[in-house]
């Protein structure tokens, strides 16, 4: 089977470690983008993903983008990182190496390329691929689908109703949204149906103690502590991959940039949307979580065998 | 019987008569009276329909008082496009026989809650530019108002008004701010829930076979429903009677409180009502909020209070 190519943004955050490890079995991947998001500081996020492919075993173009979000204006809430560098302090490898051109024009270039084909995958905040929006505005017409990992049918992680992804770059989503791409979206909701829970995790692992199992058990972000564990990113692949065991609704989105309480915030208008509205976005409602979870273990059981 | 005395503050509205004809047939609650606020029509004809309502359930001792003619700060915004012209189109009322109360809406719930010797509570199914007021211009009475049980907002189940709001809330967001802020005990049955609590359409010929005041509903469901049904439901959602149903049996719904916040400034979710249900912000919990519903017994509950009219008595409860 023809496998979908695809360009990964990402944060560098350890959660996208898995999703790069399964994107290399699943996806044709002609490029990972690395913008700041949610880290600390840019140099962070570009480092840690470079180490991410150079242990997943992944070689394709890697470029560098923005260290900013679209606005500086506004407040960031405070996010919840892998502490205290973004990986937990797990040793990566030294990264492979960055390509010189930024983020915004590999995006292109690779639209261009896949000839309508390219689905470009957000694990972090859209903001590389507004920026290259703003840049080339055909772009829109030129990506077959974005698929991200972030905002939240009903309620958030940073706030009641935000989630961390859209309010670190609220303007991003909105271009991103506004742009007329088909969003595929992998929210918070999701995120939390599909939790394993320790046990689960325990199956999958199943007594090796590599590092890839270390960074696997790690990657895990908790919603509370005690509390199930999830793997944003890893979801988005699995069902950008593998879409016949996930389901999906279609709803017509908007994203909202004003006020206190629901900057950052996805808006499905999901009852009385007058008709012809478009609805412009996929959400993964619900998963099959043995498929999910043998994925998990067969990908697992190769790296480790590697070793 | 001890029964709970009640102020409706109402916009009527087709789902607001199902829960008028509710509230006036339990035995378990004593409604001293009705106030209309402007919502599903100007306020002009929410409040004929009122007493149209009360007159047609043969109500006369029901006292009305007409509420603000506008939202607090905004414009008059209507739903005609559900409710008709007239607020109530489809069933033909008969013309009101019983005055209006002189006073407004705001000094009528301020002397009915003063002559109150127990707690009331106040059913508001419409915006809440009324009860807003209230609270505002009489702060000392707050210790009479038992609670608030309100048809308004959404946490999760959709909009109805503009954006991400629900109309109630959307036509006097800031009538909802000072509601939901005011530490009045608050028990929120929005779409979350009313959404799912439905006439089916199937469900209309046994409220037809009751009589006068089942065929009334029925005729308020058919026209009500023709936009539900454009759009593909297979019932009427009975947004109001869902406030009135949770006073007489609250077994019906399931509720979870956490902390229920007006967004204020939002291009899209201006006048939603932002539920805080992981508590991730850790405020306080301020509203009891509807989550689902036994649709089959509320519908249940409606054919009871239906059939209560055609024996001219109120064994039901």
């Amino acid at each position: 089977m023809n496998k979908l190519p695809v360009v990964i943004d990402t944060d560098g955050q350890l959660d996208s470690f898995w999703g790069i490890m399964l994107a290399k079995q699943l996806l044709d991947v002609k490029a990972v983008t690395v913008c700041k998001g949610k880290s600390k500081e840019a140099e962070q996020a570009f480092e840690n993903t470079g180490g991410f492919l150079t242990m997943a075993g992944l070689q394709c173009h890697l470029s560098k983008g923005s260290e900013r979000p679209v606005l500086i204006s506004k407040k960031v809430p405070e996010q919840r990182r892998f502490l205290p560098d973004g990986k937990c302090g797990l040793p990566f490898p030294k990264g492979a190496n960055y390509d010189t051109m930024p983020a915004w024009d590999r995006i292109y270039q690779e639209a261009k390329e896949a000839e309508g084909e390219l689905v470009v995958v957000c694990f972090g905040p859209m903001t590389n691929l507004a920026l290259a929006i703003f840049k080339y505005p055909e772009l829109s017409s030129m990506i077959k689908k974005v698929a991200f990992v972030g905002g939240s049918y009903d309620f958030g992680n940073v706030s009641a109703v935000v989630e961390e992804n859209m309010a670190a770059d609220p303007e991003a989503a909105k271009a991103v949204f506004q742009s007329g791409i088909l969003m595929e979206m992998y929210g918070y909701h999701f995120e939390l149906k599909s939790a394993l829970t320790n046990a689960e995790v325990g199956k999958i692992v199943h007594g090796a103690n590599g590092p890839y199992t270390t960074a696997f058990a790690m990657s895990g972000m908790s919603h509370r502590p005690g509390e199930a564990i999830y793997y944003g990113p890893a979801l988005a692949v699995f069902g950008i991959g593998m879409p016949e065991h996930v389901r999906f609704e279609r709803y017509n989105i908007f994203v909202e940039t004003k006020g206190e309480l629901s900057r950052g915030r996805v808006v499905p208008l999901n009852m009385y949307t007058p008709l012809g509205y478009p609805k412009n976005t996929k959400v993964a409602m619900d998963l099959d979580r043995e498929a999910y979870m043998n994925l998990l273990k067969e990908t697992l059981d190769g790296y480790e065998k590697l070793e | 019987m001890n029964r709970i005395p009640i102020l409706m503050d109402c916009d009527p509205g087709h789902d607001d008569a199902i829960a008028i004809m509710l509230a006036l047939a339990a035995e378990k609650l004593e409604v001293l009276g009705i106030t209309t606020a402007c919502g599903n029509q100007t306020i002009e004809k929410t409040t004929k329909n009122a007493q149209g309502i009360c007159e047609l359930l043969g109500k006369r001792e029901i006292p009305i008082a007409q509420g603000r003619k506008a939202p607090l700060l905004t414009p008059v915004y209507t739903a005609g496009i559900a409710h008709g012209d007239s607020g109530l189109d489809g069933p033909q009322l008969p013309n009101p026989v019983v005055p209006l109360a002189e006073e407004s809406a705001v000094e009528f719930l301020a002397e009915k809650l003063m002559k109150s010797e127990k707690p009331v509570v106040i059913v508001p199914t419409g915006p809440l530019t009324n009860i807003a007021t209230l609270l505002l211009c009489y702060p000392h009475l707050k210790e009479k108002i038992d609670k608030i049980v309100l048809m308004g907002g959404s946490i999760v189940g959709g909009c109805s008004g503009r954006g991400a709001s629900e109309f109630n809330i959307m036509v006097d967001p800031y009538a909802a701010d000072i509601v939901y802020t005011s530490g009045v005990p608050i028990v929120m049955l929005g779409l979350d829930v009313t959404n799912d609590t439905t006439i089916q359409f199937e469900e209309k010929d046994d409220f037809r076979k009751i009589g006068k005041i089942g065929t009334f509903v029925a005729e308020l469901v058919d026209f009500f429903g023709r936009g539900f049904e454009m759009i593909g439901w297979h019932g009427v959602p009975i947004h109001d009677a869902c406030a009135v149903a949770y006073l007489i049996d609250p077994s019906l719904f399931t509720m979870k409180k956490m902390s229920v916040q007006i967004d204020l400034e939002g291009e899209y979710t201006m006048g939603s009502t932002v539920g805080d249900f992981y508590n991730v912000e850790g405020k306080e919990a301020n509203v009891l909020v509807g989550l689902s519903s036994d649709r089959e017994r509320f519908v249940k509950l409606l054919l009871e209070a239906c059939q209560s009219y055609e024996k001219g008595e109120k064994e039901y409860e």
